[in-house]
């Protein structure tokens, strides 16, 4: 009891900041979205989800998303894997180089992409040179942009969740494994893979939700043609001052997020002892 | 029969600061070999070298004759027990044991079988759907050896498998474990730093230190006689002095300490008279008497410890410890006493340096 009370104390104070800066706002976008005058309406959704700019936005913020997601899990399992293997020392300094994408400032580290994949960048005039395109290829403002953008992005988050949960894995646990007859890959999937899931669920969870809800990335490797939900949310608010359309998207961008976070709670392993 | 041997093996973790060089040893067809150190002496290296997890610089790794030094660890089919068990926690007890069957693609009624009689074997039956988290410490022990037995290991290898238990059921595991040993057959290497473990489960005996085997033999032998100052240490000869030799006679010797004659038998017979020595006895190879021949001194304390009392006695040699195995306390603080020793259990180093 005594606990449950200290515990309330302690958090009464980011208790009022969060509800007072956040779940109040939050509460009356979505009344906002549902009323019409004096009564509730399911109006402007049906109309915002009949439109072809959002389905199209959604679908690609979807599958961006999953993409990016998977790639990062593909991608950071091995590096996760070789980092919670080296000594302390190594590890921390690997660990920090990691984050240091997430402490530049999100708008230079964007545009520093135009360097690279810009009409004139180093990937075109490689290109070029080699002969292997008569003209500069278009890779800004495509998908693919995007997703290297979001990659680069969001990849420390689940190197991150995969070290701290590989860490927790005792290497007797692989080595008992390989004495009973597993190669290296099955007492990978056998005992790795199963007692590091929940670092996959969590790292996953940051990834998916961070793509299908970040903003500058795509509005700087996007441009205006290539929208995903935030920028098409962006665009209604600011360029269409169509704001009840905005509230739709944000909502339809939160449920998104709680409810994926949801469905990955689902399929986290059970607790491991 | 000789089953395994590693033959002049060389191996670190960090190049350039090797654990074992040059080291060989052998291991014979159903024996327990025990490899006994302290921590850093190179024992766990000698095992993990022997499973395959470190590869040797140098050397060979033979079992049967066959050279088994590049040969995986799932290739060799050693069954491993360790300290802390590391048994899975994501699975049941029925499928830590069933683990090595399925990476052998055994039919699943043999491997049912097969799990059945493992866990008989160590009396767990009707665990099999916990979790280890479940169990208690002895439970888990028994479950790992379970797993690693199940898989007919060619060889055992055990890394300290009973320090983590309490003291009761250590003693208890002991024997069971020399029992499923013997009953199967199987070659063992048992590695641990508890000697009391060491004597009373193997068949022989190879004590390390600093990477180098320091001495090799029956339990016995390295009990009752150390060849190094260092085994003596590690095997309970606390008290230490130096003396002298003073006369030889047909396996006896007289040794002269601080103008005091203690007897020694067997031991460094090949010493000349005059030469100097370090003697090492056992707390309780001494007695205490109230009288005749002996070293005299003073008893400082005594403790109780249950099935034996130990007294501190301080004399011209310095503060011996003796040990009587009695449960009543025999003397007090202050009271003059006569130190004996028998003969039997006297140890002799020849000194470095002689001097007198």
């Amino acid at each position: 009891m005594l606990a449950t009370r200290k515990a309330f104390i302690l958090s009464a104070p980011a208790l009022v900041v969060l509800v007072a800066f956040f779940v109040v706002p939050l509460a009356l976008t979505l009344v906002e979205s549902l009323r019409d005058g004096g009564g509730w309406t399911l109006e402007r959704y049906a109309s915002v989800l009949s439109q072809r700019s959002f389905r199209v936005a959604l679908v690609r913020s979807l599958k961006l998303g999953a993409l990016v997601t998977g790639i990062a899990a593909l991608v950071g399992y091995p590096a996760a894997y070789a980092i919670s293997k080296l000594e302390r020392g190594k590890r921390t300094l690997l660990m920090s180089l990691i984050i240091l994408p997430l402490m530049t400032n999100p708008v230079a580290r964007t545009y520093a992409w135009f360097v690279v994949m810009g009409r004139h960048g180093i990937i075109n005039r490689g290109l070029l040179a080699l002969g292997l395109a008569e003209r500069p290829i278009k890779i800004l403002y495509t998908e693919g942009a995007i997703a290297v953008g979001l990659l680069q992005l969001f990849l420390p988050l689940m190197l991150l969740s995969l070290v701290s949960a590989l860490e927790n894995v005792p290497a007797e646990l692989e080595e008992a494994a390989r004495s009973l007859g597993a190669n290296g890959f099955r007492a990978f999937r056998r005992v790795v893979l199963p007692l590091s899931a929940d670092g996959l669920v969590i790292g996953g969870t940051l990834v998916f939700t961070g793509s299908i809800t970040a903003y500058v990335t795509p509005a700087i490797l996007g441009g205006t043609r290539v929208l995903m939900l935030s920028t098409l949310l962006y665009q209604k608010a600011m360029t269409l001052m169509d704001w009840e359309g905005a509230t739709v998207v944000a909502v339809v961008m939160l449920l998104l997020a709680v409810g994926l976070n949801a469905l990955l709670r689902r399929l986290r392993p059970r607790e491991a002892m | 029969m000789e089953y395994l041997r590693l033959d002049h093996i060389t191996v670190g973790y960090r190049k350039g600061e090797p654990v074992l060089t040059d080291f060989s040893m052998a291991v014979g067809e159903g024996e327990l070999l025990s490899l006994l150190g302290p921590s850093g002496c190179g024992k766990t290296t000698t095992l993990r070298t022997v499973a395959g997890f470190v590869l040797p610089w140098k050397g060979k790794v033979l079992l049967q004759g066959r050279d088994y030094t590049r040969v995986p660890p799932h290739r060799r089919g050693f069954g491993l027990v360790y300290q802390n068990y590391a048994l899975f926690p994501h699975l049941t007890v029925f499928e830590n044991v069933a683990f090595g069957l399925r990476m052998r693609r055994v039919p699943r009624e043999e491997i049912r079988e097969r799990v059945a009689e493992a866990l008989r074997m160590v009396k767990l039956e009707g665990l099999e759907k916990r979790l280890p988290g479940q169990l208690s410490g002895g439970q888990r022990q028994r479950v790992a050896l379970a797993r690693a037995l199940v898989i007919r290991p060619k060889l055992l290898l055990l890394d300290e498998p009973l320090s983590n238990l309490d003291a009761k059921l250590r003693a208890g595991m002991r024997t069971e474990l020399k029992r499923i040993q013997r009953e199967l057959g199987v070659t063992a290497i048992y590695v641990t730093h508890d000697q009391a473990e060491a004597m009373a489960l193997s068949d022989r005996v190879i004590l390390m230190r600093e990477g180098r085997i320091e001495q090799e033999g029956a339990p016995e032998e390295i009990y009752f006689r150390p060849a190094t100052p260092f085994v003596a240490d590690f095997m309970g000869f606390t008290n230490r002095f130096s003396a002298r030799v003073e006369a030889v006679t047909e396996g006896m010797m007289v040794l002269s300490a601080g103008g005091m004659r203690i007897r020694a038998s067997r031991a460094g017979t090949d010493l000349p008279p005059g030469s100097g020595v370090t003697v090492a006895i056992r707390p309780s190879s001494l007695r205490l008497y109230r009288g005749g021949e002996g070293i005299p001194g003073e008893v400082v304390s005594h403790a109780f410890q249950g099935e034996s009392v130990q007294y501190l006695v301080s004399t011209e040699l310095g503060e011996l410890i003796v040990v009587h195995p009695e449960t009543t306390v025999e003397f007090s603080p202050g009271e003059a006493v006569v130190v004996r020793a028998d003969p039997e259990e006297v140890v002799v180093f020849p000194r470095k340096g002689d001097e007198g």
